[in-house]
């Protein structure tokens, strides 16, 4: 068939077939890798900021998550007794921030494949990126639903453990928003980019010379 | 520099990109006679509707795109201009496609409609965005020309 020779042709069908495979065994994953991830993230905060967890779990419609964290000490502004703050029901769309995972792997696999060159240092390197950003993500997402239910209560402040690493809220806000708009999005591309640059570019210059 | 509200107060890129979108979403509708209406970045139909915002509207895999071209070295401004254009119109245009079959999945196979959305055609927009800047990559790659 003439049609396949266009190599960009066989690269899209590459990339379709591995695409469907990874998003078959990725939803099989997703669900607990959101709940590694989110767990991790609250017990990170809650070290950070001395906040007891009570329960991260997702609801049973499995489109948000339901985070219950409790401080150990806060000041009533008003008559300045110890109290503590309860933050429930933090609500989340998963799918939102991991759609990026089977994308990205499957653009590393479909090019690694058409150029028949297996680069297993790169694959694991950037995928160990890829979860890095996803703790990342989560991290100021969460950090910016925790300054909201603490430190912009009115009534009530918690008592810090260490102020070594309090970030401005508006810091966190902007961060979060940035990751979520142009690095989760921008992610399997430039990691595309990469890959092809490794491994097409090396081959065919190897080719010609 | 699309949110920048200088540059916003003067032409609001995002708002004229997706009402031109639109525009064609309509018109493929219309062609398989769906009922529709839009009412700014909302497109309903008669049970269902969707809104375009940052990331449905195709700007992202455009910004890719073109900050790759921007960014590829030792490329002339003519051919640059060339494929941002040409980059430009068949993006646009798959995302035109991608508006109206989500549009009528929404209203016809609704259960569907997370998964393709979320998944499946924002990755292939992506995906799109990539190989076309690859084909810009080896077709305007001097270096390889040199050696060969």
């Amino acid at each position: 068939m003439t049609i396949l020779k266009n190599q960009y042709l066989r690269l899209f069908i590459t990339f379709v077939t591995v695409y469907m495979c990874t998003i078959i065994v990725w939803k099989q994953f997703d669900n607990y890798y959101q709940r590694g991830v989110v767990n991790t993230v609250c017990h990170i905060l809650g070290w950070q900021y001395d906040f007891e967890i009570i329960n991260v779990n997702l609801n049973s419609n499995e489109k948000a998550f339901d985070v219950q964290m409790i401080s150990k000490f806060a000041l009533e502004k008003r008559n300045k007794e110890k109290t503590r703050i309860n933050i429930r029901n933090y609500v989340w769309q998963p799918i939102a921030v991991s759609f990026n995972m089977p994308i990205s792997l499957s653009i590393m696999l479909c090019i690694m494949i058409f150029y028949k060159q297996f680069n297993y240092k790169l694959f694991f390197k950037l995928s160990l990126l890829i979860v890095s950003l996803h703790f990342l993500f989560f991290y100021f997402h969460m950090l910016q639903i925790f300054y909201k239910m603490t430190f912009n209560n009115v009534a009530l402040y918690p008592i810090l453990k260490s102020e070594f690493f309090f970030l401005d809220k508006n810091t966190a806000a902007y961060i979060r928003l940035f990751m979520e708009k142009y690095v989760m999005r921008f992610e399997p591309f430039l990691i595309g980019v990469l890959v092809w640059w490794q491994i097409a570019k090396v081959k065919e210059t190897s080719k010609m010379s | 520099m699309l949110d920048a509200p200088f540059i916003e107060r003067h032409i609001d890129i995002e708002s004229l990109h997706v009402s031109m979108s639109l525009f064609f979403v309509q018109g493929i509708l219309d062609f398989f006679l769906i009922p529709n209406s839009v009412s700014g970045i909302i497109l309903s139909l008669p049970t269902s509707a969707i809104g375009i915002v940052f990331g449905c509207n195709g700007l992202e895999s455009l910004i890719l795109f073109f900050s790759g071209i921007l960014a590829y070295p030792g490329i002339e401004w003519r051919t640059r201009l060339y494929w941002l254009a040409l980059g430009y119109s068949v993006l646009t245009f798959i995302n035109i496609i991608r508006l109206a079959f989500l549009a009528w999945v929404n209203e016809f196979y609704k259960p569907w409609f997370d998964f393709l959305h979320a998944y499946v055609t924002e990755s292939m927009m992506i995906f799109l965005a990539l190989l076309l800047f690859i084909y810009y990559m080896k077709k305007n790659d001097h270096s390889q020309k040199s050696v060969s």
